[in-house]
């Protein structure tokens, strides 16, 4: 908690009333109000009151900015929970005392609330549902990286789940077995639970699971006279021949380099995870982060 | 000529890696280049003067640069200066706009900060990025759909679609070359200023494996064909087309408007002849058109 510059001023104001007028300049409302709610604000906050500290700072803040006020809002969110509001307290914090000598603190402590980690649960639906899934025989990713292998039973209860720490943000979560798929983008909040419900059809045929981010197009094959506008492959698990085999990327309506991939024959499932990191902005193909992998299933 | 190609500055996409060993091999390509989007950001902080709303959006349009979404950063920033215009909403708007390579928007942005704060300590800096962003070659993503193909720039082979490169300011001329297609076009670079040439071949159900394409530079100022008057060969340009191999010798579009013959050899050897002609301007209205027929063997296949 930071109380120094309002409890100074604070005091210099209390101060005042007692000194002559032609030494001493008179703060003006707004400063003399949001410092009286400021002083209440400490008050209610060591009385453990984090409610009312939190009103009364946002009070004081709305009178007049101060980045000790924003400092302390901040603070007061992060003990309430309030983590994505805790965060832009603290921006606010930073915006209006660039110099602060603990900037390098609360820039640390900001980048640890961004990056976490949270706990992403994921589930699926009850056995009598046809589209739930069964985790021991599955491989689960999170943004294309294994995260499970098959074999690996999950914790048991009436909806068996899987726990994972990962970064806060929004994460392509995907099931795969020998016999099906299924994908969903959850969205993950620093500080809560996140569950994501994954399901998958009984039965998806193919030899390699095209995945990655939904903005870009993958085809197999080039537009033709007989299809203008072939289906992209991404998000599916379609079959193609064993061998080296060649995708067509788009991004947007920018043409891409092909990506190669080698899809497997026998049990072996390809998988192909195409993302950028590049802001949506650029006119042109961003640069793209691509993860193959060769998924082995027991026969 | 040689001008023009030394400002030709082709960026290796970081998936050009991932290229296709069994389609066209990628040309050795110039170095990649360091756009003004690509430095840093540099953002300046709030003051106790701002409002308290702008300063609520400032600091959202801060998280939101910060995260990487410059699009709504902007529109933060925007909204920050709706509430109540101030200097540094206006600077770190002109910095989203420059690493979104809305350059014009930037140099808006950073013109409006120089007009707030008149007595900036970094004025002179503020100056030069306007004049660095102002002077910024034209930057051109050029593709397309039909697969495996080439890219050339003013008759030099570039490297495979798609391609994205810095031209001089000026015209130039553009082909792109498929395994069975090929489509090629002129196009003017202004500084500052960007473009997506989309060259799809004019009738791309109809596939076209012709051995020979003939091109040239944008001071031909035609397109079209000719026949030959003494062999009867018929030539277009620009056009990918079929002759029998050989040795070739017209007048450009049959009549004396180059100073030079079109003389080039259709090689009996596998592969596609590329035949260019890098013409100047004539030097008085009205006289012929200096003309360089620069001819190369090219593989584009599947």
């Amino acid at each position: 908690m930071k109380r120094a510059a309002w409890v100074v001023l604070a005091c210099a104001l209390a101060s005042a009333a007692h000194a002559s007028p032609k030494r001493k300049t008179t703060p003006d409302k707004f400063t003399r109000a949001a410092s009286e709610a400021f002083i209440a604000a400490v008050a209610a906050d060591q009385k453990g009151d984090l409610r009312a500290a939190l009103g009364l700072y946002t009070k004081a803040f709305a009178i007049s900015p101060h980045p000790s006020t924003a400092y302390n809002m901040a603070d007061v969110q992060l003990r309430l929970n309030q983590v994505k509001e805790a965060m832009k307290s603290y921006e606010t914090y930073l915006a209006l005392a660039p110099s602060a000598p603990d900037r390098a603190d609360v820039e640390r402590l900001l980048q640890k609330l961004v990056e976490g980690p949270a706990v992403l649960t994921v589930k699926t639906t009850m056995a009598s549902d046809p589209s739930s899934v069964s985790f021991k025989w599955m491989y689960v990713l999170v943004d294309g990286v294994i995260v499970k292998k098959p074999g690996v039973a999950p914790i048991e209860s009436e909806q068996p789940r899987l726990n994972f720490d990962v970064a806060p943000g929004e994460h392509l979560v995907e099931v795969i077995s020998d016999v099906t798929y299924g994908r969903r983008a959850c969205v993950v909040k620093p500080a809560e639970r996140n569950e994501c419900l994954m399901t998958a059809p009984p039965r998806i045929d193919g030899t390699i699971v095209i995945s990655g981010d939904d903005r870009l197009v993958i085809w197999t094959s080039p537009p033709s006279r007989k299809d203008r506008s072939p289906d992209s492959v991404l998000g599916k698990r379609i079959t193609l021949p064993p061998g080296k085999r060649k995708l067509l990327v788009r991004d947007r309506n920018y043409e891409c380099a092909p990506i190669l991939v080698d899809v497997p024959g026998g049990s072996d499932l390809g998988y192909l995870n195409v993302t950028t990191k590049e802001s949506d902005d650029l006119r042109r193909c961003r640069a793209l982060d691509i993860k193959r992998l060769r998924l082995k299933f027991d026969p | 000529m040689k001008a023009i190609v030394a400002c030709l500055l082709a960026l290796t996409s970081a998936a050009a890696a991932d290229r296709d060993q069994l389609g066209t091999p990628p040309p050795p390509g110039p170095p990649r280049l360091a756009l003004p989007s690509s430095a840093p950001p540099k953002r300046k902080p709030a003051s106790l003067a701002y409002a308290p709303e702008a300063l609520s959006r400032f600091v959202d349009a801060l998280m939101l640069d910060k995260a990487g979404d410059l699009r709504d950063a902007a529109h933060m920033y925007e909204k920050a200066n709706q509430a109540g215009p101030q200097a540094n909403t206006f600077y770190n708007l002109a910095d989203v706009e420059r690493r979104r390579e809305r350059y014009q928007d930037a140099i808006e942005a950073y013109t409006k900060y120089l007009e707030l704060a008149p007595d900036a300590a970094d004025r002179k800096e503020v100056d030069r990025a306007i004049q660095t962003l102002k002077a910024t070659p034209f930057l051109a993503v050029i593709d397309g759909f039909a697969p495996d193909a080439i890219v050339l720039v003013d008759g030099v082979l570039i490297g495979p679609s798609p391609v994205v490169i810095q031209l001089a300011s000026g015209a130039h001329h553009v082909d792109r070359i498929s395994p069975t297609g090929y489509r090629g076009t002129n196009i003017v670079a202004k500084p500052g200023d960007n473009d997506h040439v989309v060259m799809n071949p004019i009738d791309d159900d109809e596939p076209n494996p012709g051995n020979v394409v003939l091109a040239g530079s944008p001071a031909i100022r035609s397109i079209g064909g000719w026949k030959d008057k003494v062999t009867g060969v018929e030539y277009r340009i620009p056009e990918r087309f079929t002759l029998e191999p050989g040795h070739y010798e017209t007048d450009l579009f049959g009549d004396r408007r180059a100073c030079e013959k079109v003389v080039f050899d259709v090689p009996k050897a596998k592969g596609l002849l590329y035949v260019y002609l890098d013409a100047k301007a004539p030097a008085k209205p009205g006289g012929c058109l200096p003309l360089k027929v620069r001819t190369q063997l090219l593989e584009v296949r599947p």
